[in-house]
């Protein structure tokens, strides 16, 4: 393997790191080889690819078709994070999701939050006019801000709110009396009464428009004056500099690091005027950019990432056969991230926030687990792979075989002696004959489950 | 005993606890009427008085409370009850009915407590994850499944946990500090707390020693392991246990006496515990549940409701019923429900203020009249 | 590659049409519904289901435990009155399961012998397990392989004339036939979509009348007929939404007519077709609000006043996930709605004519048969 190789190889695990759910050095190779461009122009168009049936999920987890567990529809995103073949959308959905917070605890019906994650799926890499008129629509986001209680003679303002402060322009870019005409025009904006779920279960809602409802009278909306509806509205607030630079920042701290950089976030803001509010272009841009590919390792992993991206390199649940997907998904809740169920309209506090005593064990303690174990596939195919070939390995040659293995990744200088301090390895280990390979089996796959117990695994 | 310091214990009884199925308004001729099936009969019922009675699993509670350490409060509840589970749960959990908070009450609780965060065990919750009630962003708070083997990497053993975890200790070390790289400053910092507390509460179960054969259900045995760390003296003020399954729509009769025959037996086994160590005297524990039940049974069990009630327990506690049963006169019920007559807020400054020793309003979002002559605060 | 099934060539069957009666269809009456979605009286998750002699449903719930909770897969008694007997629950060594310890951990579907013995099948452990109606659980046999007499996701499960036990494996792709302590007796079957082919089987029935053995090819979209030594019969339905096709279906049946009756659970409906594999009529649900769902709703005032605002109460009425079909010897048709967590039962008002009824024969050339 050339050096240049390996430079793509480790920008290629970056890569997949950021704009999917991280990869195995094995599939990063594949990629690397087929190019950046190619691989970034099939993620950026997930529409080219079909979305795969997932009937042998729902048979082998029928105990789920349970409308009312909610969990389901987080373990089957937990399933296509793994899985999917477009995961750019699956990781969009899940930035959305963040910023237009919907939780179950309030919603308490699964059909409602299964429309509104499709929804963030279906449109995430859109337009961003056209995401903020589905989200209205959405009856789980409806519900959640209380637009049913918005009427012509009784303004309901939270959704009104909200929209301008947490949706798309953020503080200090509007006054009070636009929050007024905002919600005054979105009255009449509700959803269907679903049948109460006693005693046959779950019934979904649908979004419905009521014209006696609405105040049709004049409003004056950021300087501009109007009998507007909710959809002027929209179109007005993405046109904002404010909204440019609000869409900008949160795809840069999504996509590229914790701490913002105002000049890139300007060039994603550009882009996303010039190309008229497209998600799609700003990602573009910003996956060419010099400062995402510089990025490596400046995020930390939000739970979701972190267990979708161990269950990638321990190769389990790859298969919709097999059973314990939920639990495992429900990890994350202990790492402080319940898919679907956010702690509040504001979404999860981010970076180094993921990073609590409680939470950081059950991170470390969860990889480590998945990753020590000799045989999960994963593992079990990383493992043949350094082994392939070679009569024996030397301690240090082992260990960045193990994290090139997993994803290209690299330890700080002090991390990489006191892992090989510890571990103590005086000489070369053989991995040449069958009878070699139990010990090997069992030494690689405890660094693997050391490696999680870094500070960096915790970083993407 | 002086010089120490007071304990809060709360025990969370999540599903919707049916008050009028734990503190039976047997006397009240209305009781009848309304719970034609789930209905306790009277000869059943342990006798608090005339009127109240407990349910029949509940007799060690009865011997604690005959010994004068039970205060009953009746008629708690939060304003415009939601009868969904996870609402009305985050409501108690951030004492915050008007939105959502992600603030816990008992994470504010434990920051007055500990400002500097001397101690990363001031907060220990038993069970799965850390409820919200103890979480708050930067303080930090320990969720334990089970107190033995509880720490980092506990998937391995023997001398391959030994070198990994010299390895974490290693990797997880002070350094000077690199503004360069804050996140992995925070990291470290952040990890070397949780191997800290990890630590301190492998110490606790060599010490123990008791005559105490606690059940073996979760509950029980997370109030053992309350009382393991309790006993170690660790410093933990603040601890949390659960116990679900209290959403009885159906097969109530059944459920509620299994159900209450568990908290029962292991709230006065740990009391017994505590007693037996001479460590009671500090420690008092609040039971509450998310919301109470609809007065009227659907036929074999009962529906969300609101308006139901909590209990203190401890030797510090002044023993007896406080506040008015709720009212099972049709005209005074909420929409079918028991109608609160105190916000439950008003029952977490009593505690904070009386027991914990802390300002109450900015923990519990404002200001709230305290209960009188509950409990008795732990002389200095 | 798939072929699709019209492309197949169809084998003739049945070869002697007097084989089967000739009913007089009269159409379906719906009966009732009974179950809600309940963890203790009510149907969590029903997956499928068998009628004891004495008119008792017993009816196999697989639902995801809460942590902490015991898990719910379980039997429960239940009759047309919407009462309730005493569920049964795995057993071993003596106690129930505990969550994350399930030995029976995933029951797919059901069958009763003559002496009112339960058989379920169970996809995770990989065993045919035995139940008595009075609880107690009597054993299980089966282990994990793809060898004669092993077992990899068994699936549908059903009893022939002579008590001999069917079960359908979703994952070895094949039937198998056993006593019913569970001695290998035969089987056949391999993966694909051609003839006499099965992409992941789920459930199985035998036609009273002559023994043929019908099974949802699940996958394929469709129900192939074998006689008991493995030749394939016939196909009926083909993949789609429309007249007479299926989406996915999971249970078959045959009545005393020899008609067929199929799960087609991923159109939300149930088809009927005659022993020629004509599509006759579909079900798409008509329950009422069960006796138990009734009270409770009369219990909770402001679910009452929520239905006063919906619109469009159809809905209500209509199968979510039908996971199962059964027949009884009264003409009872038994609907596992599972997604909607009750059963639906219509009665068959068909009535077999006598030969001196029948006249003349039929006067069109057989229509096209799917």
């Amino acid at each position: 393997m050339t050096i240049a190789v390996s430079a793509d190889v480790s920008l290629m695990g970056h890569l997949m790191r950021r704009a999917a759910f991280g990869a195995q050095a094995a599939e990063l190779e594949i990629l690397a080889a087929r190019g950046y461009d190619s691989v970034v122009d099939e993620l950026l168009h997930p529409e080219r690819i079909p979305r795969p049936d997932e009937d042998l999920l729902e048979r082998y987890h029928i105990e789920h078709s349970d409308e009312e567990q909610g969990k389901w529809t987080g373990a089957r995103w937990m399933f296509r994070m793994v899985n999917s073949p477009r995961p750019l959308e699956e990781k969009l959905a899940l930035m959305w999701h963040d910023v237009f917070a919907v939780g179950f605890s309030k919603v308490v019906n699964n059909p409602m939050m299964r429309s509104y994650y499709d929804m963030l799926r279906d449109h995430g890499l859109g337009n961003f006019g056209d995401m903020l008129k589905q989200l209205s629509r959405n009856p789980s986001m409806i519900y959640w801000l209380d637009q049913q209680m918005n009427h012509a003679d009784a303004v309901n303002e939270n959704y009104g709110r909200e929209l301008l402060e947490l949706f798309s322009m953020g503080r200090g870019n509007y006054t009070e009396d636009d929050v007024k005409a905002c919600a005054r025009a979105f009255t009449g904006w509700t959803e269907s009464q679903t049948i109460p779920r006693y005693p046959n279960g779950f019934y979904d809602s649908k979004f419905v428009y009521l014209e006696e409802d609405h105040d049709h009278s004049e409003k004056t909306f950021l300087g501009e004056t109007g009998n507007f509806n909710g959809d002027d509205i929209i179109d007005i607030i993405v046109r904002q500099p404010a909204t440019a630079r609000f869409v900008a920042a949160e795809i840069y701290d999504f996509f590229v690091s914790d701490d913002p950089d105002p000049q890139a976030i300007d060039t994603l803001a550009q882009v996303y005027v010039d190309s008229g509010h497209e998600i799609r272009e700003m990602l573009k841009v910003l996956l060419y950019s010099d400062f995402f590919k510089e990025a490596r390792f400046q995020r930390v992993k939000s739970p979701a990432e972190l267990v979708a991206s161990t269950l990638r390199f321990a190769g389990e649940h790859r298969d919709p056969y097999d059973f314990g997907l939920v639990p495992t998904t429900q990890k994350t809740i202990l790492m402080g991230q319940q898919i679907l169920n956010p702690p509040t309209v504001e979404g999860w506090h981010t970076g180094r926030e993921w990073i609590d005593s409680s939470f950081l064990i059950e991170r470390v303690n969860f990889a480590a687990e998945r990753l020590g174990n000799p045989d999960a596939n994963g593992v079990s195919e990383m493992t043949d792979r350094i082994a392939e070939g070679k009569d024996s390995i030397a301690p240090d040659d082992l260990l960045d075989a193990c994290l090139y293995e997993l994803g290209s990744m690299e330890l700080e200088d002090d991390t990489r002696h006191i892992l090989m301090e510890e571990l103590g390895l005086t000489g070369d280990v053989r991995c040449e004959l069958e009878a070699d390979m139990v010990d090997f089996r069992n030494l690689v796959a405890r660094l693997f489950g050391l490696i999680p117990a870094t500070r960096e695994y915790q970083m993407a | 005993m002086s010089g120490k310091n007071p304990v809060l214990v709360c025990l969370q009884l999540s599903g919707g606890n049916d008050y009028m199925s734990t503190v039976i308004p047997y006397g009240n001729p209305l009781y009848r009427d309304f719970r034609k099936t789930v209905g306790i009969p009277d000869d059943k019922v342990i006798p608090i008085n005339d009127t109240y009675g407990f349910h029949p699993s509940m007799g060690p509670i009865k011997d604690l409370y005959d010994r004068g350490d039970v205060a009953i409060v009746s008629g708690i509840g939060y304003p415009d009850p939601d009868r969904s589970h996870f609402r009305s749960m985050d409501i108690w959990h951030t004492a915050q009915p008007s939105e959502i908070s992600p603030e816990g009450w008992l994470g504010r609780t434990i920051r007055e407590i500990d400002p500097d965060k001397r101690n990363v065990v001031t907060g220990v919750s038993f069970g799965t994850g850390l409820p919200r009630a103890m979480y708050l962003q930067g303080t930090p708070a320990i969720s334990v499944s089970q107190l033995e083997g509880y720490g980092l990497l506990t998937s391995l053993a023997g001398e391959e946990q030994r070198t990994a975890l010299n390895a974490c200790t290693r990797m997880y070390a002070p350094v000077e500090f690199d503004e360069a790289s804050m996140i992995m400053h925070h990291i470290k910092q952040t990890g070397r707390d949780a191997m800290t507390g990890a630590d301190i509460l492998r110490t606790a179960p060599p010490l123990y020693d008791s005559t105490i054969e606690y059940a073996n259900n979760p509950l029980a045995q997370s109030l053992r392991g309350i009382a393991q760390v309790h006993l170690a003296d660790v410093g933990t003020r603040i601890f949390y246990a659960q116990i679900g399954g209290f959403d009885v729509h159906g097969n109530q009769i059944a459920t509620q006496a299994t159900l209450w025959d568990t908290v029962s037996r292991a709230v006065a086994d740990f009391f017994d515990d505590l007693k037996e160590h001479d460590a009671a005297e500090e420690v008092i524990m609040l039971i509450f549940t998310e919301f109470g039940r609809r007065v009227r049974d659907n036929g074999n069990g009962t529906d969300h409701g609101s308006g139901g009630g909590a209990f203190l327990i401890g030797e510090q506690i002044k023993g007896g019923m406080y506040a008015d049963y709720p009212s099972l006169a049709p005209e005074k019920q909420l929409s079918g429900d028991l109608q609160a007559s105190h916000d439950f807020r008003s029952l977490y400054a009593t505690v904070l203020d009386q027991w914990v020793g802390v300002n109450p309003d900015p923990i519990v979002n404002g200001h709230f009249d305290q209960f009188d002559g509950l409990l008795r605060p732990l002389a200095a | 590659m798939k072929v699709a099934a019209t492309q197949i060539p169809l084998p003739s069957y049945p070869a002697n049409r007097n084989e089967y009666p000739t009913p007089f269809r009269f159409g379906h009456r719906f009966e009732t519904s009974v179950g809600q979605r309940l963890a203790s009286e009510g149907l969590m998750i029903p997956i499928d289901l068998v009628i004891a002699t004495d008119g008792m449903m017993y009816v196999l719930c697989r639902s995801a435990a809460a942590p902490g909770i015991v898990p719910r897969n379980r039997f429960v008694p239940v009759d047309l009155d919407d009462e309730y007997g005493e569920e049964i629950i795995p057993i071993i060594d003596g106690k129930p399961q505990e969550p994350g310890k399930e030995f029976l951990s995933s029951p797919v579907m059901c069958a009763m012998d003559s002496e009112g013995t339960l058989f379920s099948t169970d996809e995770q452990a990989n065993v045919v397990s035995m139940f008595k109606t009075t609880g107690e659980t009597i054993g299980w046999w089966g282990e994990t392989g793809d060898g004669p007499g092993q077992f990899n996701a068994p699936a549908g499960i059903a009893l022939d004339a002579d008590e001999n036990v069917w079960v359908s494996e979703s994952r070895n792709h094949r039937l198998q036939k056993f006593t019913r302590d569970g001695r290998y007796i035969s089987g056949w079957g391999e993966f694909g979509a051609g003839l006499g082919q099965l992409d992941h089987p789920w459930g199985i029935a035998i036609d009273p009348i002559n023994g043929t053995v019908l099974v949802a090819d699940w996958r394929n979209d469709r129900v192939q007929r074998f006689s008991p030594e493995g030749e394939i019969l016939q196909i009926i339905g083909r993949p789609g939404s429309g007249e007479g096709e299926l989406k996915r279906p999971s249970g078959v049946t045959v009545d005393k007519h020899g008609d067929v009756y199929v799960a087609d659970r991923g159109n939300n409906r149930v088809l009927l077709f005659n022993p020629r594999g004509m599509f006759i009529e579909s079900f798409r649900g008509d329950a009422h609000i069960t006796e138990k769902g009734y009270r409770k709703l009369l219990a909770n005032p402001d679910a009452l006043r929520f239905r006063d605002n919906v619109i469009n109460l159809d809905v209500e009425k209509r199968f979510v996930a039908p996971n199962a079909v059964k027949v009884d010897a009264n003409g009872l048709v038994y609907i596992a709605d599972t997604g909607r967590y009750r059963i639906q039962v219509y009665r068959n008002r068909a009535v077999a004519l006598s030969p001196d009824q029948i006249d003349p024969p039929e006067m069109h050339p057989d229509p096209v048969v799917y």
